[in-house]
This record gives C-alpha cells, sequence and structure tokens, in this order.
C-alpha cells in the first residue's frame, strides 16, 4: 500500500513540475552547420531533376506536411509540436535552403518532433530536389 | 517476511538488468510492421504503447491507410512484410489475503499481429493478432474490414468490419491500455472489451495477465475529421459471449458508440451495448435475457498529462446493477519515461464495493522495447463478509514486464 502512495506522490509531484518542464521545454529547430547554413542548392530546378519529386513528397512528407504544404497532414493530429507549415511565407523567407537540406537529412528533435532525417534513404540531389519542391509553396 | 520481500526485489532487479542487457538492439531501430510500411515513428500513432492518439485512432478506423497515401500498392510489393512480433517477460509478486505470498518468472506472452490495406485503393484492410499465453494458443483479434463504401478513397467515412476484436470506444478499449492490469469496465461488466466466457467461481482471481477476450461482430463504423472537431462513430451486433453455443446467432448482441475530438487534445464518448445472457434461474419461462451496459469516458491531453475517466454500468440477472467509475492518469515527460496511475472503482447494490489502485512507470530501452513495473493493490471487497470474493480477493501485487515488439 505504501509503495503506490509513493508511485502516486511522484505523479502529483509530476504534475506539479510540469509548468516548470513546460518553460525550460520551449522547443527550438536543431540549426545546420555554418558550412551547411552556407551551402546554396547546388542542383537547378530544371524539369528533369523535379520531375519526380512530387512523387517522393506524396510518399515521404505529405502525411505530416500536408499535400498542399501547409502543415496540416493527417499524421499530425495530437502532435504537441507540429510540422512547419511551407506556406508562411514570412517564416520560410528567413530559412536558408542548406538548413532545409539539413533537416531532411538528418531530421529534428527526434524527442519531441516526429521529423526523422531521410539521408539512409534517400540521395542528396533528391533531397536538394525536395528543397526546390518545398520552395514553391510560397510561390 | 521483510526479508522474502528483499530478496524479491533484488531477484526482480537482477532479472530486469540481465534481460535489458541482453535485449538493448545495437541501434534503437525496434520497429514493427506499421512503422516499417509507413515510415513513420511508432510515437506518431501512439501516446504510450499501445495507447492510440488521435493520428493513430484515424489510421486504425482508417485501415491502417493514411489518406495522402492515395494508392496502397507498395504495401504488397512485399519488401515490408506486414508481419509484427511481440514477446512479453513478465515476473510477479502476489499477496493475498489469508494465503502465503507467491512469486514466479514467466514468458507472459508471445503474439505475432499482421495487418495491412490490400488493392490500390486500400478497399480491404485484414488484420491478425494471434498470441501464446498460458500455454494455450489463441486468436486474440482477427477482422476484415471494406474501406470508403461512401465518399472519397482513403478517408473511411463509412466502413464494414467483421471478425473478432474489443468492441469498445475509440480511445478507451481493453486492447489499448498502457497498464496491463485490466480494466473493471471491460473484466467485470464487458463494456470495454468482452467479458471472459465464464465468471470465476469465488476465490479465484480474475486478473489473469494473459488470456484475453474479444468479441465476435459485425459492424458499420466511420469518422469525419475536422480541424476542430472530428467524430467517430460504429454501430454493430455481436455474439454474446454468455450464451450456450447452440443460442448464440438467435440473439445477437447489440452495439454502438460515439466519441467527439475537440481541438486535438480533448474526447468525449458514450457507449451503449445491449448484451445477452443465459437465464440461470430453473423453471424460468425465458431461456436468456437481455442485459443493458452503457458507459460514458472522457480523456483530456495537457502538455505531458493525460487524464481519462469514466463511469460505466451493466445489468445484473438479480437487478442489482453493477456500477464502475475509473479515473487513470499518466505522465509522459518524454519518448523515454513514462509513468501512471489508475483507480478503478467497482459497486454493487447488496455487495462491498471495491477498489484496485495501480501504479506504474516504463522506461523505454527503444522505440518498441521497454521495462514496466507495475503496483497493484486491490482492497474491501473483502469488507464484513466471512466468505466473500464476489470478484477478487484484497491483495497486493508486483509485476514487471519486459515487452519487445519487432
Amino acid at each position: 500500500m505504501k509503495i503506490t502512495h509513493v508511485c502516486l506522490a511522484v505523479l502529483g509531484a509530476a504534475i506539479m513540475v510540469w509548468p516548470v518542464t513546460i518553460m525550460a521545454g520551449d522547443f527550438k529547430t536543431p540549426v545546420a552547420p555554418e558550412e551547411v547554413l552556407k551551402m546554396p542548392n547546388p542542383i537547378p530546378p530544371t524539369a528533369e531533376i523535379v520531375k519526380e519529386v512530387p512523387s517522393v513528397y506524396e510518399s515521404k512528407c505529405s502525411k505530416c506536411h500536408g499535400d498542399k504544404g501547409d502543415g496540416k497532414g493527417s499524421a499530425t493530429k495530437g502532435l504537441d509540436v507540429k510540422p512547419r507549415n511551407y506556406r508562411d511565407k514570412n517564416v520560410m523567407e528567413r530559412i536558408p535552403d542548406g538548413q532545409l537540406f539539413w533537416i531532411i537529412a538528418n531530421g529534428s528533435d527526434p524527442e519531441v518532433t516526429e521529423m526523422s532525417g531521410y539521408k539512409k534513404k534517400l540521395s542528396e540531389e533528391q533531397m536538394w530536389a525536395l528543397v526546390h519542391y518545398i520552395r514553391r509553396f510560397t510561390q | 517476511m521483510q526479508r522474502r520481500m528483499v530478496l524479491f526485489t533484488v531477484m526482480l532487479s537482477l532479472v530486469a538488468s540481465g534481460l535489458s542487457i541482453v535485449m538493448v538492439p545495437k541501434t534503437a531501430e525496434a520497429i514493427p510492421a506499421f512503422s516499417r510500411q509507413t515510415e513513420k515513428s511508432c510515437s506518431t500513432c501512439h501516446q504510450a504503447i499501445p495507447k492510440l492518439n488521435q493520428t493513430g485512432q484515424s489510421f486504425r478506423q482508417n485501415g491502417f491507410r493514411f489518406p495522402e497515401d492515395k494508392e496502397w500498392t507498395d504495401i504488397q510489393d512485399m519488401k515490408h512484410v506486414p508481419v509484427s512480433a511481440r514477446i512479453i517477460v513478465e515476473a510477479e509478486y502476489n499477496n493475498v489475503d489469508n494465503s502465503r505470498p507467491t512469486s514466479k518468472l514467466s514468458v507472459a506472452t508471445i503474439e505475432l499481429m499482421a495487418g495491412a490495406p490490400l488493392g490500390k485503393t486500400g478497399i480491404f484492410s485484414p488484420y491478425v493478432d494471434i498470441g501464446y499465453a498460458n500455454r494455450t494458443l489463441a486468436v486474440n483479434q482477427a477482422y476484415g474490414q471494406l474501406n470508403d463504401l461512401i465518399g472519397a478513397t482513403g478517408h473511411g467515412l463509412l466502413n464494414l468490419k467483421f471478425g473478432q476484436w474489443d468492441t469498445a470506444l475509440p480511445f478507451l478499449s481493453h486492447s489499448q491500455r498502457v497498464m496491463r492490469q485490466r480494466y473493471f469496465a471491460q473484466s467485470a461488466l464487458g463494456v470495454i472489451g468482452a467479458r471472459a466466457q465464464t465468471i470465476a467461481p469465488a476465490g479465484v482471481p480474475v486478473a489473469d495477465e494473459a488470456v484475453e477476450f474479444y468479441n465476435t461482430a459485425v459492424e458499420l463504423n466511420g469518422q469525419l475529421l475536422g480541424e476542430t472537431i472530428s467524430h467517430r462513430y460504429m454501430i454493430g451486433m455481436f455474439q454474446p459471449q454468455q450464451l450456450t453455443e447452440v443460442s448464440r446467432l438467435e440473439n445477437p448482441g447489440f452495439y454502438a458508440t460515439y466519441a467527439a475530438t475537440l481541438f486535438d487534445n480533448y474526447q468525449i464518448g458514450a457507449i451503449y451495448k445491449r448484451d445477452t445472457v443465459n437465464n440461470p434461474f430453473p423453471g424460468h419461462p425465458n431461456s436468456n435475457r437481455a442485459l443493458d451496459k452503457w458507459g460514458v469516458a472522457g480523456e483530456a491531453k495537457m502538455g505531458p498529462f493525460i487524464v481519462t475517466a469514466g463511469y460505466f454500468r451493466a445489468a445484473a440477472l438479480d437487478h442489482r446493477d453493477l456500477q464502475n467509475v475509473m479515473v487513470e492518469g499518466f505522465y509522459i515527460p518524454n519518448k523515454t519515461w513514462v509513468l501512471g496511475a489508475r483507480w478503478d472503482h467497482l459497486k454493487q447494490e447488496s455487495a462491498p464495493s471495491g477498489s484496485r489502485t495501480t501504479a506504474m512507470i516504463r522506461y523505454h530501452i527503444s522505440s518498441s522495447v521497454y521495462i514496466q513495473g507495475e503496483w497493484r493493490v486491490t482492497d474491501s471487497f473483502n469488507a464484513g463478509q466471512p466468505n466473500p470474493v464476489q470478484f477478487e480477493q484484497d491483495s497486493l501485487q508486483g509485476r514487471l514486464f519486459v515487452n519487445a515488439g519487432f
């Protein structure tokens, strides 16, 4: 009986501590290393290169980022940290191509978000092509 | 007594540390079939395995489909075989009133699970869950669902489901319980999931970990998902568990559930079941009787906290309705730790009411491998009765589980 009460007390204490953890846990997207951040997109947005990108986006990205890139895909219900809204022009203008590429490759914070890295599943060319595709949502 | 407890604690610790060393994977990539198929992590659909979040509830009710996929042929190419396995190893300690404490270590369950949408449009979704427990091989859940009878492909507005599963609320069900301890709403009332086929005789605990009970049913279900409010409904007929084999299909049970989700984080739901049971009174003109069962429940997610509460009621043959109040809370600070507690109270007229209080802690070694400890207290059922135990003996129980899914 005593152990049950101790466990309940621990849970109660956790509830009390919650506001503190919320303040400490304000989410910030990881930032790419300086050299990647400054990299321009090395591939041109030619028709041939971006031809296969819609199907890559559909299979890998749209469940969370949505068909329209608004971050409201069907796999986002109940998530505490919502996916990036690619249609938000103000935000997207401040994110360099290198940062988008680096997050696609390595993922975001795995403890807080569902954004996993795709460097083992996609080629570098495909990931840079995705950056072109993502930019289209604000055009 | 204290020495025995210390010895048992040491034994559990050794077992836990040994198993954790053996079972820690080289990389934290122990992902079951749905995760492999969809390329999403376990936590996309689960708040804490196996409890589903909004995304998981939609995915399941939609025949294991995300609408954005549009085509589901890639799942059938067998690149990712849609089969998962789960092993649960359990160490237990029981101290039941008026008897010597007992303890044991066992493989509680070995389960094989398979499911996937079939066809280019994902028109049909089968799911099978076969388990080996207590030296018995049994089919736990096995069903098929015809998807999208009306509405756009991949949205699951109206589906037809048939087979065996736990008829319950989308957010509160027997198969979604994070604590292995059963809910009274299932084990005693048969509202969320099915009750045991026979009521355990006096003195026999009904808190068995391994034997699972599901309804065989035919159901129409669907969901309508919106930005601020989503609706999920199920309406169906089931085969009553308590009837003799010959009369089951002549006297089907009926059920209906509805649940709404508000602003992603708040859920309310109601369930109604019309069960049929054999009438045990000799010479009674009716050989069976319908019993009404119903319940309401709500759930709120506030940051790392999830609180669920429910009230359930089931009619009884002797007109002494069973009532159950349940409150459950979880604290999930990250993807590694889960803490939880539950208070489950059962009441029946002219019988001693009683409660089960359960506290749990879980540590994830990887996304689908975890160690879980539960401490359970069942009390008050014995109060004031020399030969009591209508549901369960007063007891203290300790459980340590190692769950590995792959």
